[in-house]
């Protein structure tokens, strides 16, 4: 879509700050205060009654005609600010953002936790360290204006606001429960830390709570070994930029045995990639040009490692170690290609980043940042289906599944869907699989059933007939 | 298949969480300007009269040049008062304009991008989530963390740590029963909140009132009447069933209160976070900040819109993908249905043939499903109770080829997989899931549509 940029046009209008500010306003208070000022020393200097009453005469218009062009200044911001406004309404129009229906308040724990976990793994391990610290002395916020009611149950019983989630961050002193999601807590090994900002020592109906849970559901130990993992990943990443996989291979053959479990090739791919590197030699890689380097360095780099990997990948290895051969020649030959080492510097690099989340349990991308992109991505939808809802007057509610589309790119697809197109419905149950007609066309068991004369059936999207017992289950 | 529509951006919507971002500055800007226009209103209404007046009174011969002098010294600090307040309220307009200027390049870069997939768009959009995560922090009260995020990402200009932190204190001093620093806040928003029809002030008082009558001394009582009297009884007109709880507390200290449960409502502890919850709400409303934290909402649709019923049929997934046997079965229970001779090639006899060492066999490649965010540690359980997207269409790899066991997969992967493992993928392809090896010519062409 070639939208025009409409920041452009309110660039324009911001451009118009810049000749009528306030501070133009405080130039004429100036002038204003330097006319009394000088009336003052003239009067002070020559004390007499007439004099003085002349020069306060001849004050007064100046004066006047000072707070006037003040008032002009005035105006002209205010002119300004308004026409910013109108751009603004005009360019960036608002719309009302859906706030009900959201449930997230209700599991704040979950929430501050997939947060504490992404700053981490993002490398924010200050912004994380002093999350996990500053978390604690607070109480999770207020919820939203629409009723509902209280999510958590409070250690005990207190009467029900006017707001929800009050229980759940009723009194300052008393501790919040966990909600009951967030999986096996630990014990909080120090006692209930002291709200910071808030004076509970002064409440007299406050109730003792037991000790504050770690809702966080992500135990200190855990934060921090996390913490060391996480900057572990960073360094290898930030040597691999720097082309020296060293660190890396190292770091894969520690866990080899994890990876191996996982079928990652992350180690032989470094090792290719090792053997590819000090194959260009001294002047590409820079590394010293010794007998480690350079295709003699490459050559026994591959005798001392390729051997480890002849199972799974003797066919590469066998290009790769004849590719030697012509190495004189190497861009007339058909190894040229093999061994072009840039692009798989990046491939390798987010095979590590993979490869590392996964050992520590978590995927390669920060699922809040996909998450919160589909999000901004969908919401258009959402606002749109709303009020659609509005105009027809109809309540809606949303259960299993949303009521409306929401693409998204094909990169944000993880799970491989099947929408029958006979039934237009989806296809979860394996009670009801796809099934591949004969012409390798696929429509679900019920469907095929539906269309189906006793043991044959005819394609609803070509001409092909068959049988049904000659159709597959197929698995996506 | 052909979802390249919803690769490229959509600009004009896809501001919908940033609309606070031009906003909020927005409005600070215009009531910094009636901050400003106010003070000068009412100290040059001032000043000119005093001008006048001492001009007249010197003419007419009844101000001596002492007392002139004098009354000029009164105009000349007020005027100082005036610039001095004047600078102040155009110093913070330069912030604003600065500030809303470098949100406008920043929302303005989106333009330069088309597609999702630009790399250009990632580091946009995880400008954008950073922002939404100090939103988040500091209405949760995390203001340190917010900061430290703030200054680690150099986006100073695209938070407002400043607004949100004032607003944190004050729902915090009430939190701890302290009414005083909202009503200065109210004091300064007069105008505004009226045109809004908040009844925070009222409430504000209202509380004190019930604080002073809380303690059943003759002079607290005394005092809670003139406060009354003072505060309360202007509101007769909008307030009238406050008003005559208002009296009637009087009546029901907390003691006896217990038997009214409208008056012991009245003494709850509660109230104070009511009052809080309050104020937020209000103080949100007044700078048009959305009354939830703007990552809430975008993580509740972008969950729903990312989810599908796999995400929570996890047992099965994970007994899918690890440690499979090179023999699977049709999950569900029957055996796959191939017609005549299909006997399932033997890869543990292709093995045996081609190395020593056996091939492992399970669970051979990352597939798209484990980044699934869904699936994830993180967000799992925070998905639950969410719907699922709606879809229409199938979304399939492209190219789709069924191997002999039911298992179909897109060619590409097939390829790279085979590849991967040492085959040639002209002659061998390699299950992603179960690492089954079959012959290339087994393999059938699949028509999603």
């Amino acid at each position: 879509m070639g939208d025009p940029n409409p920041m452009a046009a309110l660039e324009v209008d911001m451009a118009r700050f810049r000749r009528a500010s306030l501070h133009s306003a405080v130039r004429d208070v100036e002038e204003v205060l330097d006319l009394l000022v000088q009336a003052r020393e003239q009067i002070a200097n020559a004390p007499e009654s007439h004099r003085a009453s002349l020069t306060m005469t001849k004050l007064q218009n100046p004066v006047m005609a000072g707070f006037d062009t003040i008032n002009n200044d005035l105006k002209e911001v205010s002119k300004a600010q308004k026409a910013y406004g109108r751009a603004l309404d005009k360019n960036f129009p608002e719309h009302e953002l859906p706030t009900e229906h959201n449930n997230l308040h209700e599991k704040w724990g979950l929430v501050n936790r997939a947060l504490a976990l992404h700053l981490l793994r993002e490398g924010h391990f200050e912004a994380a360290s002093t999350f996990l610290g500053e978390y604690d002395n607070n109480l999770p916020p207020p919820g939203p204006p629409t009723p509902a009611p209280p999510p958590i149950p409070t250690p005990a019983s207190k009467p029900a606001s006017a707001s929800p989630s009050n229980s759940a961050s009723a009194s300052a002193s008393a501790s919040v429960p966990a909600p009951a999601s967030v999986p096996a807590p630990v014990p909080a090994p120090a006692p209930a830390p002291a709200s910071a900002s808030v004076s509970g020592s002064t409440s007299s109906s406050s109730i003792s709570a037991p000790p504050l849970p770690p809702t966080l559901g992500l135990h200190p130990e855990r934060a921090r070994e996390l913490e060391v993992r996480f900057k572990d990943m960073y360094r290898i990443q930030g040597e691999l930029k720097r082309r020296n996989l060293e660190p890396a291979i190292q770091w894969a053959r520690a866990n080899h045995a994890e990876l191996a479990s996982r079928g990652s090739h992350l180690e032989y791919e470094l090792t290719k990639l090792q053997f590819m590197w000090l194959y260009k030699g001294a002047q590409v890689n820079g590394l010293p040009d010794d007998e480690h380097n350079g295709r003699v360095g490459a050559l026994r780099h591959a005798q001392a490692h390729f051997p480890a990997f002849r199972a799974t990948h003797r066919l590469e290895i066998q290009r790769l170690i004849t590719s030697l051969l012509y190495a004189s020649n190497l861009p007339a030959s058909p190894y040229d290609v093999l061994l072009a080492p840039a692009p798989l510097f990046d491939e390798v690099t987010a095979s590590f980043t993979r490869e590392f989340c996964a050992l520590v349990n978590l995927s390669a991308e920060s699922p809040l940042y996909v998450a919160a992109t589909a999000g901004a991505i969908a919401l258009p939808r959402l606002i749109k289906y709303r009020a659609y809802m509005k105009a027809k007057r109809t309540e809606w509610t949303t259960e299993n599944e949303l009521a409306f589309e929401t693409p998204l790119p094909r990169a944000m697809m993880y799970h491989p869907i099947f929408v029958c197109p006979v039934s237009k419905e989806p296809i979860m149950d394996p009670r009801n699989p796809p099934m591949m007609l004969a012409c390798g066309h696929v429509i679900c068991n019920d469907s095929l059933n539906k269309i189906r004369r006793s043991t044959r059936y005819k394609c609803p999207y070509c001409p092909a007939e068959g049988l049904v017992s000659e159709t597959l289950v197929i698995k996506l | 298949m052909g979802d390249h529509e919803h690769s490229n951006i959509k600009h004009q919507e896809h501001f919908h969480l940033d609309q606070p971002l031009l906003r909020l500055p927005y409005e600070l800007l215009r009531n910094n300007f009636r901050a400003a226009h106010f003070t000068i209103e009412k100290e040059s209404t001032s000043i000119k009269s005093l001008l006048k007046e001492t001009a007249t009174a010197s003419v007419n011969g009844r101000a001596t040049p002492e007392n002139v002098l004098k009354n000029l010294d009164t105009m000349i600090a007020k005027m100082r008062g005036v610039k001095r307040k004047l600078t102040a309220h155009a110093d913070e307009e330069a912030r604003l304009y600065h500030q809303s200027s470098a949100r406008i390049a920043h929302l303005g870069e989106l333009y330069t991008m088309k597609t999702y997939d630009d790399v250009n768009y990632e580091r946009w959009s995880r400008k954008r989530l950073d922002r939404l995560i100090v939103d988040y922090l500091l209405r949760h009260g995390c203001i340190e963390t917010a900061r430290t995020l703030t200054d680690e990402k150099g986006i100073d200009d695209l938070v407002d740590i400043h607004i949100l932190a004032q607003m944190i204190k004050i729902r915090d001093s009430l939190r701890g029963r302290s009414v005083s620093e909202a009503l200065a806040w109210c004091q300064e928003n007069k105008k505004e909140l009226r045109k809004m029809d908040s009844n925070l002030e009222f409430m504000l008082r209202f509380q004190q009132y019930i604080e002073l009558v809380r303690t059943p001394s003759p002079p607290k009582l005394l005092e809670a009447i003139a406060h009354a009297k003072k505060y309360l009884v202007s509101y007769k007109g909008t307030h009238p069933e406050e008003l005559r709880k208002v009296c009637g507390l009087l009546a029901y200290p907390p003691r006896t209160a217990g038997d009214n449960a409208a008056y012991a409502e009245l003494y709850s502890q509660d109230r104070w976070n009511m009052l809080a919850n309050l104020f937020t709400e209000t103080h949100n409303q007044l700078l048009s900040l959305p009354p939830i934290p703007l990552l809430h909402i975008a993580l509740s649709i972008g969950i729903s819109a990312l989810k599908t019923p796999a995400c929570h049929q996890h047992t099965a997934a994970s007994t899918e993908y690890t440690g499979m046997s090179t023999s699977m079965q049709d999950a569900t229970g029957s055996p796959t249905r191939f017609p005549g001779n299909r006997e399932p090639f033997d890869p543990s006899h292709l093995q045996r043939q081609r190395s020593p060492v056996p091939v492992p066999t399970q669970a051979t490649v990352s597939s798209p499903a484990s980044d699934c965010p869904i699936c994830s540690t993180e967000l799992n359980e925070l998905a639950r109770s969410v719907p699922c997207a709606h879809h229409t269409k199938s979304h399939v790899d492209s190219d789709l080829l069924l191997l002999p066991n039911g298992n179909a997969f897109g060619l590409e992967r097939l390829v790279a997989h085979a590849v991967k493992s040492g085959l040639q993928p002209t002659e061998y392809v390699r299950d992603l899931k179960t690492g089954e090896v079959y012959r290339a010519s087994e393999l059938k062409k699949v028509f999603i549509t």
